[in-house]
């Protein structure tokens, strides 16, 4: 096989990595808020997280550029203030990739959190320990193989997305150039060794961080089976 | 059991509902996407004249339809924007070679939402850092291939990389534009002409060869006559004052 210019691959490592860290905060703030608080809309807001996960691309890309394009309302904000455009830019695809993947870490983190005990805060409680340090020294804790299993699938679906990408980062080679968009316009172009050598490329990364989600998780099981 | 009864039922009648009544010939035709617009109202003029053709239309860029057609999608008829697929589909013996005529031609424009400043240079709008320029894939969308060409033959085609958004089709570079997501596209004429929100419209200097729309006829096609019909129509009078009216040039060879 011949080389190619590996460009698309450290792109999608950036995109899925920095869509990942927003993933991974947002999602601990909304699985807390969620579990803990009933509020009016509660469920409203709980159906738009999950919506992704059903929208085709299609609709998620649309939504993002009537949102972030030029003429959109976000986009016009960032552009003044900021100098700073999405469309058409790396940031684009990094918002394409945390929306996709937001639904999935959030369920990951939402079922880790009702999976912890509540009387181990309870007693901390007693003691009366503040709220955040319950959080930080017993519930994440405690949680954290689900969150990073959350974690990792959310990473995987970041570096897979392509419909949204495509319709707000559009294709510039080497700059807004994920492996997805790589693979897509290889095989368009007819070049279908280059997109196999894609292909193949993601497909291992994606059996990796699912092998290592599956191994993962029947070992914490296997563990609280001895406890 | 009635439950299932009841959806079995349902699942019939919805099933049923697709099933309209049959029409004598069905025609597939595949278009290249810059032809989307004009051949709606082909396809209605066409209509009249022959009540009894059923017409389904493809569209994509010519190369992914070339491509489709070589994997034995089915289709009637192939309307390319460049003759480059259509050899290749004769070379492979796909097309009948005798009935592959070309039945229009275009242009390359730089087109904007925004008007150009009168006696506006090509080079200096195109090379402004500030603007984004949106064009067709040069490896899979034959406008794409014409502006890369027009581009290299001005020496800008090196000063551009990395700059330039490259889109799946014809179609989504005027969309790039029309949205005002990109500043400038290279586009074809016929589609600055029909679009309402494009207002600049440059000529691209260093085009050296002139953009043929070839069609065919598909030697798998089971039905060679109501797509004989149909190309008879487009290359006709008829078709070619449609043709006009859309912003095409007419085809050197078709009937005047």
């Amino acid at each position: 096989m011949m080389p190619y210019d590996l460009s698309p691959l450290w792109l999608s490592l950036r995109v899925a990595t920095i869509s990942t860290v927003f993933v991974f905060f947002v999602s601990l703030a909304l699985a807390r808020l969620m579990s803990r608080r009933e509020f009016f809309g509660k469920s409203f807001i709980e159906a738009l997280i999950l919506l992704p996960l059903v929208l085709p691309p299609t609709v998620i890309g649309f939504g993002l550029i009537v949102l972030f394009g030029v003429n959109g309302p976000l986009g016009i904000v960032l552009e003044q203030w900021f100098g700073f455009r999405v469309v058409f830019t790396w940031v684009g695809a990094a918002i394409a990739s945390f929306v996709v993947s937001l639904p999935l870490m959030y369920q990951s983190v939402l079922a880790a959190f009702e999976k912890v005990d509540p009387r181990w805060e309870n007693v901390a409680r007693t003691m009366g320990v503040s709220e955040w340090r319950i959080f930080r020294t017993i519930t994440f804790p405690l949680a954290w193989s689900g969150i990073l299993a959350g974690l990792i699938l959310a990473f995987a679906r970041g570096i897979g997305e392509f419909g949204a990408t495509l319709m707000i980062a559009g294709y510039i080679p080497g700059v807004t150039e994920t492996v997805p968009l790589a693979i897509y316009f290889a095989y368009e172009a007819g070049d279908m060794e280059k997109s196999l050598f894609w292909v193949l490329i993601i497909s291992s990364l994606g059996v990796a961080a699912i092998t290592w989600v599956n191994y993962w998780r029947r070992k914490t099981a296997v563990r609280i089976g001895k406890e | 059991m009635k439950k299932i009864l009841s959806l079995i039922t349902a699942t019939l009648v919805l099933s049923s509902c697709s099933s309209s009544p049959v029409k004598e010939e069905e025609l597939f035709v595949s278009a290249a996407s810059s032809l989307t617009e004009v051949m709606k109202k082909m396809e209605e003029e066409f209509l009249k004249v022959e009540p009894d053709i059923e017409m389904t239309v493809n569209y994509g860029s010519s190369s992914k339809l070339r491509s489709q057609i070589e994997q034995g999608a089915p289709a009637d008829l192939f309307l390319s924007a460049s003759q480059k697929d259509m050899d290749l589909l004769e070379s492979k013996q796909l097309v009948n070679a005798e009935s592959v005529k070309p039945f229009a031609e275009n242009q390359l424009v730089l087109a904007s939402v925004e008007e150009f400043p009168k006696n506006a240079d090509f080079s200096d709008l195109i090379l402004n850092p500030e603007a984004t320029i949106a064009i067709g894939e040069p490896d899979s969308v034959p406008l794409g291939a014409y502006s890369k060409s027009a581009l290299e033959t001005l020496n800008l085609w090196k000063l551009l990389d990395g700059r330039l958004i490259y889109a799946k089709d014809a179609r989504q570079v005027v969309t790039y534009v029309e949205s005002g997501n990109a500043e400038l596209g290279i586009i074809y004429s016929s589609d600055a002409a029909i679009s309402r929100e494009i207002a600049g419209i440059l000529e691209v200097p260093g085009q050296t060869e002139s953009i043929i729309y070839p069609g065919s006829v598909l030697a798998d096609s089971k039905n060679q006559d109501a797509a004989k019909a149909f190309m008879d129509f487009v290359t006709g009078s008829q078709g070619q004052t449609i043709l006009e009216e859309y912003g095409f040039l007419p085809a050197v060879g078709a009937v005047p």
